[in-house]
């Protein structure tokens, strides 16, 4: 072997034959790792994991699972508890190890639930359409998200009872948004439309980042924001259309180094489409106090909690 | 980062598994953190990468040169200069990567672990098998369990062997 190496030192590089190309089984770990990570959950625990043993261990490995996007869309539709099913084998295999999830238009508040009891490490929570409807779920969920950071809730139904259970069991919480759904303002009456941001005032006074798209706030919602948020450094009020600047800007000016106002373009937001769909401030007018017509507003999805509640 | 001489431009030698020589200006090496460490540490003017094959090097320093000439301007070119990097077979993309690894360039790793990963993306176990030359090691039993933990799974496009 030495004498061979000899002979490839002294002879001119023509001759020698390049190495060998690594058996693909045998790249290093960390690189199968890298590459089966990028194909997300959905794709290894359908496919990639049943290509041989190599990657049947690497996609049980705990280190796979600390970060987890679902997301039930487009060519991939599947039946909503396809994904729930996929999304509970991954925060098994997280094994307590989850630190990131979002899950995309599927879910449930017993999904939730199921997260929160096996992953105390959760440091990012995103839900966007979880059925529309979270009330009361996060508020349990929240007790055993302690080290929380992040929290991106989107076209889903949450109360102010959610946001204060967060503030209190969730102490390092940094950044909350809260996009409500198209129907929100239907179903909340117009003496409560405060609550949510009076609850946020009150219970997470460490918040930085604040994104409260299309909320039915008004200004004494965004007077207790910033009386209660002094930390805060953004805030996003676009589509808030009950929230008039006039009077409190120069205060969100100095108080807030970034700041999105109500009228501001939506077109750099992720859900651009989804805010367009909402109905202008006049037809709101005509419909905001007829919740009966909210609970049937051409959507099959069943609205199936308690709004005596609220 | 700082270096004592100015002016005048380093050069170095890295010498690839079929004993090719190639030399390069020392700051373009400063990409790859693990050359960066030992031109650092250990002031060489050559380095040996046996592992590494010569057409590899050729590529990775062909990345290297356009990655250093990178401004806000050409970003549109770079981008496509990454597209044409990695289209090429698939046993050349996983020599590249696994050299990356080795010298450690973090931003083209990641690239090349993204070009690996949309070659598998949405196809069948068999196609990747094929495709990857990878030969399955699961007993019936442990195939059947599979089916078993996801029977609803989407079995992929089985005639996608495109690689």
């Amino acid at each position: 072997m030495a004498n061979e190496q000899e002979n490839l030192e002294e002879s001119s590089s023509s001759i020698v034959p390049p190495p060998p190309s690594p058996p693909w089984v045998e790249l290093p770990r960390e690189i199968t790792m890298d590459i089966l990570q990028r194909l997300g959950a959905m794709e290894i625990v359908e496919s990639a994991q049943r290509v041989c043993s190599t990657w049947w261990k690497v996609c049980h490995d705990p280190a796979m699972w600390s970060v987890v996007d679902l997301k039930n869309e487009g060519d991939n539709f599947k039946m909503p508890w396809v994904l729930d099913k996929i999304c509970r084998i991954a925060v098994d295999r997280s094994q307590g190890q989850l630190l990131k999830i979002s899950i995309d238009n599927f879910g449930s508040i017993d999904m939730i639930n199921y997260i929160a009891e096996r992953s105390s490490q959760l440091r990012h929570l995103r839900v966007v359409k979880c059925y529309s409807n979270l009330v009361g779920g996060l508020a349990a969920a929240a007790k055993n998200f302690p080290l929380l950071e992040e929290l991106h809730i989107y076209f889903t139904l949450i109360t102010k009872d959610d946001i204060e259970s967060v503030g209190r069991y969730c102490p390092l919480l940094k950044s909350f948004t809260l996009n409500a759904t198209e129907y929100e303002n239907l179903i909340f009456p117009p003496s409560q439309c405060n609550d949510q941001a009076l609850a946020i005032a009150k219970s997470m006074p460490k918040l930085r980042h604040l994104a409260f798209l299309q909320n039915s706030l008004t200004n004494k919602g965004l007077q207790a924001i910033l009386d209660g948020c002094l930390l805060l450094e953004s805030l996003d009020l676009r589509c808030c259309c009950c929230v008039d600047l006039n009077g409190d800007l120069e205060r969100c000016m100095q108080q807030i180094v970034d700041l999105k106002r109500p009228g501001d373009s939506t077109h750099d937001y992720e859900f651009h489409s989804e805010n367009q769909r909402r109905p202008s401030s006049d037809e709101d007018d005509d419909i905001r106090y007829d919740y009966d017509y909210g609970l049937s507003l051409g959507d099959s999805r069943e609205y199936d909690y308690d709004y005596d509640r609220l | 980062m700082a270096s004592s001489t100015t002016g005048e431009k380093k050069i170095l030698t890295l010498k690839g598994g079929d004993n090719e020589e190639f030399i390069l200006e020392e700051s373009l090496v400063l990409q790859s953190e693990l050359l960066k460490n030992m031109v650092k540490e250990e002031r060489v003017s050559s380095i040996p990468l046996p592992s590494i094959k010569s057409k590899t090097l050729v590529k990775i320093i062909e990345y290297l040169k356009k990655h250093a000439e990178l401004t806000p301007s050409n970003k549109e070119e770079f981008k496509n200069f990454e597209k044409e990097f990695v289209n090429v077979v698939l046993e050349e993309l996983l020599d590249i990567t696994v050299a990356v690894n080795y010298l450690k360039i973090n931003g083209l790793l990641e690239f090349c672990c993204q070009a690996v990963a949309d070659r598998i993306k949405d196809k069948s176990v068999e196609a990747v098998r094929k495709i990857f030359r990878i030969e399955s090691d699961f007993t019936p039993e442990e195939e059947s369990e599979f089916r078993k933990e996801t029977p609803e799974a989407f079995e992929g496009d089985l005639d996608d062997t495109t690689n």
